[in-house]
């Protein structure tokens, strides 16, 4: 087990109290039916960049907090939920808000491109 | 403030291994690195040529290894990347995006490099949206799909491969004549047998178009000169590495494309800063040779430290005049004329410092005093040149200057 674990780094170690985990269940409640905007980060363990942007979504997600609810999914373990977003890749964000999605942004991002997003939406 | 006696800027293979040489010679080290640590190799999945590694360890598995036996020996990692850097001087300074310098007497470049990009229209909108880089982070998104790979260098025709676990059809754009790839022998037959690979030669990329996401390609045959639009649901981009050296400009002496130059000792143009890795003018651009280049360039750097601190203990810091000798144990003149200083120094004793300095050893030292031949006497009043002596000394004029010089 110990082995397995020194072989198998977890990527999403996330311990972000800022930063709400989605699944299929509580998806739509979180992001589509969300009063506040909701910014989702669609990531998976295998993915290098995903893992570059995360500590950059941690940061966001504590500077916005109370204005913007950050979310992120593991999209392999909900493969529907990629079909119905057209996802074509992570990582990638998408900024729901009012009940559709108002921003999109894929691949591995600068900070400054992320809040020019939100502050044009938000 | 905190001055490192080694910064390595970047954490791929060549900057842990160079983590692990400085933690180990027990200098105050530390790694940069803006990202995940493991860098090009992070995004590898089997790693089957680096020694020992043939039962297919994965790039991260191995680089988590390197990273902990780095820390292991002390080495500091920080997670910050790296926007500006002063070069020139004793203490090297280092800035980071956040706005934090770190001083360091050493630096080892080892930023690596990052997937070139097309450049052509398109590219930039739909990256991460049918735009991509990495087959390992979407290929599962294109299941069922047509797709492109553009490129045909290793990375390029193994990664269509992989893909086609997921797509329908791979369709490789090839810049060369039918039949020519730049890829491993191995591969390339293997991609040639493959039914769901299709090639188009002699072609490129000149647009990338879609709604929402790709829908098409248009791709130019060099020869006729045609347009073809392609359909296609994502496009993988494969097309070589640039050096990430856009910080060093008009800082360091580079080649044409931005490769950092430096010889055998990777000693770049400027003093205390050595390269290592993929970052390097180099030929072979490997775990293997970034580990070696690392581990180089650390020794390198060791010796530069006990040179500097040698120089400063021994020289600059005298409380007596300094008589510096240069001198050739290649050269009988030389060591004559050394053997000669040994004798006055020792009646001098005291109110004259004799340094030796082999011109083999330390050519540093020489290259600093502009010293061409040898035997060559300096002078030196407080560690400035007061008088100098190069070729054939005249050993009166000398002893008279000497003499001069201690009162």
């Amino acid at each position: 087990m110990e082995q397995e674990n020194r072989l198998k780094p977890k990527l999403f170690t996330m311990e972000s109290e800022n930063i709400i985990s989605l699944t299929d269940s509580n998806f739509d409640e979180e992001t589509y039916e969300s009063e506040l905007p909701a910014l989702v980060m669609f990531g998976a363990e295998r993915c290098a960049q995903c893992k570059e942007e995360l500590p950059m979504i941690e940061e966001i997600a504590g500077e916005y907090k109370g204005r913007v609810k950050v979310c992120w999914i593991e999209v392999d373990q909900y493969p529907t939920l990629q079909q119905r977003l057209r996802l074509r890749g992570i990582p990638n964000l998408l900024l729901f808000k009012d009940g559709a999605v108002e921003g999109r942004l894929g691949g591995l991002r600068e900070k400054d491109e992320v809040v020019e997003m939100l502050e044009n939406v938000i | 403030m905190t001055v490192y006696d080694l910064l390595i800027l970047g954490g791929g293979p060549a900057g842990l291994a160079a983590g692990i040489y400085g933690g180990r010679a027990k200098f105050k080290t530390a790694v940069i690195e803006k990202g995940v640590l493991g860098g090009t190799v992070y995004t590898t999945r089997e790693i089957v040529n680096y020694p020992g590694s043939f039962k297919e360890v994965s790039g991260p598995d191995l680089m988590k290894e390197w990273a902990e036996h780095a820390k292991h020996f002390g080495t500091e990692f920080i997670k910050s990347e790296v926007v500006d850097v002063e070069l020139e001087g004793e203490i090297k300074i280092v800035k980071t995006k956040k706005g934090d310098e770190y001083r360091a007497k050493a630096i080892i470049l080892a930023t690596g490099s990052e997937p070139r990009m097309l450049n052509v229209p398109g590219e930039r909108k739909f990256r991460g949206d049918g735009v991509s880089y990495c087959a390992t982070c979407d290929a599962d998104f294109y299941s069922g799909l047509e797709i492109i790979v553009v490129g045909n260098g290793d990375a390029a025709i193994e990664e269509a491969m992989y893909l086609t676990r997921f797509v329908s059809k791979v369709t490789v754009i090839v810049i060369h004549d039918v039949g020519i790839v730049d890829c491993n022998k191995n591969s390339a037959e293997r991609a040639f047998e493959n039914p769901k690979i299709e090639f188009l030669w002699n072609s490129v990329v000149n647009e990338i178009k879609g709604a929402d996401g790709v829908d098409a390609v248009v791709v130019k045959n060099l020869k006729t000169g045609i347009l073809t639009e392609v359909s296609a649901s994502g496009i993988f981009i494969y097309v070589g590495m640039i050096p990430r050296t856009q910080f060093l400009q008009e800082k360091i002496k580079m080649d044409s494309r931005g490769y950092v130059l430096a010889n055998e000792k990777m000693e770049t143009s400027i003093d205390g800063v050595f390269v290592a890795g993929d970052v390097r003018d180099k030929y072979l651009r490997q775990v293997v040779t970034a580990a070696s280049d690392g581990a180089t360039a650390v020794v390198a750097a060791e010796r530069y430290l006990l040179e500097e601190e040698a120089f400063k203990e021994q020289i600059v810091a005298a409380k007596s005049p300094v008589l510096l000798a240069f001198w050739n144990p290649t050269d009988a003149k030389s060591i004559h004329a050394l053997a000669n200083l040994e004798k006055s120094a020792e009646e001098l004793s005291g109110k004259m410092k004799l340094v030796k300095v082999d011109v083999y050893k330390n050519q540093r030292l020489a290259k600093r005093y502009a010293v061409k031949n040898t035997p060559a006497v300096l002078l030196l009043k407080e560690g400035k040149v007061w008088a100098d002596f190069t070729g054939f000394i005249q050993e009166d004029a000398l002893t008279e200057k000497i003499a001069e010089l201690i009162g």
